[in-house]
């Protein structure tokens, strides 16, 4: 079930998302033949950074309903024409950290850093979601196909809050 | 945003995808776009900013008699863009370099007259598939549908998707009132 709510003063700048050093840049999953055909390191790459994360992201988790055992957070930039295309999440990093035993239930908080700019798009389950503003989110499951894409001229940040809720 | 519809239900995916396609433009730049700006050209990766087009002349006649669906447009230009899975027109506004050159060629006067481009969605909308105009987007279109991009009018469109996006722009003339 897709659920979509807001964080209320949510206080994060620009600076904050400017000073961000990544440290990983990689091409995005290729989960379906089309992908595969289609999306390349060249048109699908993106910035993502974990556990060393600033403080301010891992306090994000604070401010989403607390509905979860455990979770695990991170940062994207999406850069200017750049795609994640098509995918469902695997939860990796909170299974690698919280579920050896592979219970419980997991899903991803997906927080927009920034108001809504030109060419930025977020999709899931066929439902596009733009215009959004800083501080809502989009709560999704693990078999939840989506999509994001930059096309526009700034870098598209958002925050992932990946959570489990023990069985 | 305006939004109409017509009925182009004898055009099927066939037809679309036998279009032979004779341009594949590369738009990072956007007619100057950016330059007018003020700002610097996007980092855009090379290989995501392009559509396939096919003009006028080249256009079977299926595609130049959707000109007379719309008989408030005079002198009326055509184009059909076909854009790839993972491709995108980046911001920019249109330069109607091909209409305001046909008009200047052909001697016609345009007093009172102002141009338009009609962007007539050939397909219902398809996942990954963007239409934006002006920061305003339409994404429930269906095949038929179609809106009018006024000349200094900031648009981009995108397909992130599967599938090929098909869309026919459709240039000329009108008196604004006649606008439909």
């Amino acid at each position: 079930m897709i659920k979509y709510g807001h964080i209320d003063n949510f206080g994060i700048t620009h600076d904050q998302m400017s000073q961000l050093n990544f440290d990983d840049y990689f091409q995005c999953y290729q989960q379906t033949p089309a992908v595969e055909q289609y999306y390349t390191e060249h048109n699908s790459s993106i910035w993502q950074m974990f556990e060393t994360s600033p403080q301010w992201v891992h306090d994000l988790s604070k401010k989403i309903p607390q509905d979860f055992d455990h979770h695990v957070v991170s940062v994207i930039n999406i850069p200017p024409g750049q795609t994640i295309p098509h995918h469902v999440d695997k939860h990796f990093k909170l299974k690698q950290k919280h579920n050896d035993d592979g219970t419980g239930v997991s899903y991803r908080y997906l927080i927009f850093l920034e108001d809504w700019k030109r060419g930025h798009y977020y999709e899931v389950h066929d439902q596009p979601f733009v215009k959004w503003k800083a501080g809502d989110w989009v709560k999704f499951g693990i078999d939840d196909w989506h999509i994001a894409g930059n096309m526009g001229e700034e870098p598209f940040y958002s925050c992932q809050v990946t959570v489990l809720k023990n069985a | 945003m305006h939004k109409g519809h017509i009925n182009i239900d004898d055009v099927t995916g066939e037809m679309l995808h036998r279009l032979r396609f004779k341009e594949h433009t590369h738009t990072v730049y956007s007619g100057g776009f950016w330059d007018r700006m003020g700002v610097p050209v996007p980092d855009y990766p090379y290989d995501a900013p392009w559509v396939y087009q096919v003009f006028e002349d080249d256009c079977p006649p299926w595609v130049k008699e959707c000109k007379f669906l719309f008989p408030w447009l005079q002198y009326a230009v055509v184009t059909v863009n076909k854009l790839m899975p993972g491709r995108f027109i980046a911001p920019h506004t249109d330069t109607l370099y091909k209409l305001t050159k046909k008009v200047s060629d052909q001697g016609h006067s345009v007093e009172d007259l102002v141009p338009v481009r009609i962007n007539l969605f050939l397909q219902d909308r398809l996942m990954g598939h963007y239409f934006e105009m002006d920061d305003q987007t339409w994404l429930d279109y269906k095949k038929g549908d179609y809106t009018i991009i006024g000349q200094n009018v900031p648009h981009l469109v995108a397909n992130l998707g599967y599938e090929a996006r098909f869309t026919m722009q459709i240039t000329g003339y009108t008196k604004p009132e006649d606008i439909k």
